[in-house]
C-alpha cells in the first residue's frame, strides 16, 4: 500500500514538473529584421534569382510583419512593388504562422475538348488577333491572403530556420517569401493601389504542369540570418 | 493500526498539501502581466514639434500636426496636407492600441510606432523599407498641449 502511495506521488510530481516545462522558443526572439539566406526543396538547395536573394522580413512585436523582395521591381517601369504585408504569430513555442498573399488556380476547361478557356483580342471585323493575356489571367487566378504554418527548426539570436510542408504550387504562386519573377507577369491594367502582379498565363501547354504542382507535396526549409538596424 | 495512521497521513497529504501545491504551481506558471505605463501616458493631445528621417531634420509630417489620443482607443489626427484641406478631410479618426511595446494607429498599419514618453513629450519612431531594401527610421517628436475637444 505504502509503495502505491509513493508511486502515486512520484507520478503526480512528474506530471507537475513536465506541465511547467518552458516552451522551446519564445515570441520575443522572433522580432527583428531577417535576411533570407537559403531555401531547400525536399532537402535540395533551390537556386535563388538575384531578386529572391533580396528577401527580408521585418517582424514586429505587435504581430505585423513586412516582407521585402525585388521580384516585381521591374514592373511599372522599374518602380514596381517591393514591400508586402502580413501577420505572424507563434503557436506553442514550436510553430510560427505567417500570412501571405497566394493565388488560387481556377482556370476553366472547355467541356467538349478539355482545352483551357482563354479570352481573345478581336479586331473591328471580330477576327481574333491574339490572346488577351491580362483578361485571361484574371479569370485563371484568384488572389487571397492565407496563413501558412511553419515548424521552427532553429531560432537563435542570429538564425531562424523554419520548415513548411505544402503543395509545390501553393509555395510557387505565393509570396512565400519571394517568388521567382518568371512565374508572374505584370498586370498593366491594375487600378491604382491594386496589385499589379499575377501568376503567368495558363495555356494548354502548361495547364497540366501547373495542376500537378498543386497536387505535389514538398517540404521547404527557409533559413534566415538576423540583421541589426 | 499502522495502516490506519498511514491512510490518515495520506488523506492529509491528498486533501491538504496537494491543493496547496497546485495553487503554488498554478501561480508560478502564470506569466507576470507586463507592467507598462506607456499606454496611459500616451493619452492626451500632442502637437508635433519636429520630424527626422535617419537623424536628418525633415519637414514636419503634415498628416498629424495635432494628434489627440483618447482613452477609448480612438485617436484624432489633424491632417493639414494640401490634399486633406482640399478634400475637407482635415480630421482623421482611427483606432489605436498599444501592444508588444508598440503604438499602433490603425491607419498606419502595418507600420507601428515605438513610443517614448514622459509627462510633456512624446517621441514616436518607426522603421520602413526603402526601395533598395535598407531601412529608414522616422522619428516624430510631440509636445503635450492642453486637451481640447476636436469634433
Amino acid at each position: 500500500m505504502k509503495t502505491g502511495y509513493r508511486f502515486f506521488i512520484l507520478i503526480f510530481l512528474l506530471v507537475v514538473i513536465f506541465s511547467c516545462k518552458k516552451d522551446t522558443y519564445v515570441e520575443s526572439s522572433v522580432s527583428g529584421l531577417w535576411q533570407q539566406v537559403s531555401v531547400t526543396e525536399d532537402g535540395t538547395p533551390m537556386t535563388l534569382t538575384p531578386e529572391q536573394e533580396t528577401c527580408r522580413i521585418l517582424i514586429e512585436a505587435n504581430g505585423a510583419c513586412r516582407y521585402y523582395n525585388q521580384s516585381f521591381k521591374k514592373y511599372n517601369s522599374g518602380s514596381g512593388p517591393t514591400v508586402f504585408y502580413g501577420t505572424w504569430s507563434m503557436l506553442d513555442g514550436k510553430w510560427i504562422n505567417f500570412t501571405t498573399d497566394k493565388w488560387q488556380f481556377i482556370p476553366t476547361l472547355t467541356s467538349d475538348s478539355n482545352k483551357v478557356v482563354l479570352t481573345y483580342k478581336k479586331d473591328a471585323s471580330n477576327k481574333i488577333i491574339g490572346i488577351d493575356t491580362l483578361t485571361s489571367v484574371q479569370r485563371q487566378w484568384s488572389q487571397y491572403h492565407i496563413q501558412s504554418r511553419f515548424t521552427i527548426l532553429q531560432l537563435t539570436a542570429n538564425e531562424m530556420e523554419i520548415r513548411l510542408k505544402t503543395f509545390e504550387g501553393e509555395k510557387k504562386y505565393a509570396l512565400i517569401f519571394a517568388p521567382v519573377p518568371s512565374d508572374f507577369i505584370e498586370l498593366k491594367s491594375a487600378a491604382a493601389g491594386k496589385a499589379n502582379y499575377i501568376p503567368k498565363l495558363v495555356t494548354n501547354q502548361n495547364y497540366w504542369t501547373i495542376r500537378k504542382e498543386f497536387q505535389t507535396l514538398k517540404t521547404y526549409v527557409f533559413k534566415f540570418r538576423k540583421e541589426t538596424y | 493500526m499502522k495502516n490506519t495512521t498511514e491512510r490518515t497521513s495520506f488523506h492529509r497529504l491528498l486533501f491538504g498539501y496537494i491543493p496547496m501545491l497546485f495553487l503554488l504551481l498554478g501561480t508560478a506558471c502564470v506569466k507576470d502581466a507586463a507592467v507598462d505605463g506607456t499606454a496611459a501616458q500616451i493619452i492626451g493631445t500632442w502637437h508635433q514639434t519636429s520630424k527626422t528621417i535617419d537623424n536628418n531634420t525633415s519637414p514636419k509630417d503634415s498628416s498629424r500636426l495635432i494628434m489627440q489620443i483618447n482613452k477609448d482607443n480612438i485617436c484624432v489626427l489633424c491632417d493639414s496636407s494640401k490634399i486633406a484641406v482640399k478634400a475637407k478631410t482635415i480630421l482623421k479618426r482611427s483606432g489605436w492600441s498599444y501592444t508588444g511595446g508598440l503604438f499602433n494607429i490603425a491607419i498606419d498599419l502595418p507600420a507601428s510606432w515605438k513610443p517614448v514618453t514622459d509627462a510633456a513629450t512624446l517621441t514616436l519612431e518607426r522603421v520602413d523599407f526603402k526601395p533598395d531594401g535598407t531601412l529608414s527610421k522616422t522619428r516624430l517628436t510631440f509636445k503635450r498641449v492642453a486637451d481640447m475637444e476636436i469634433k
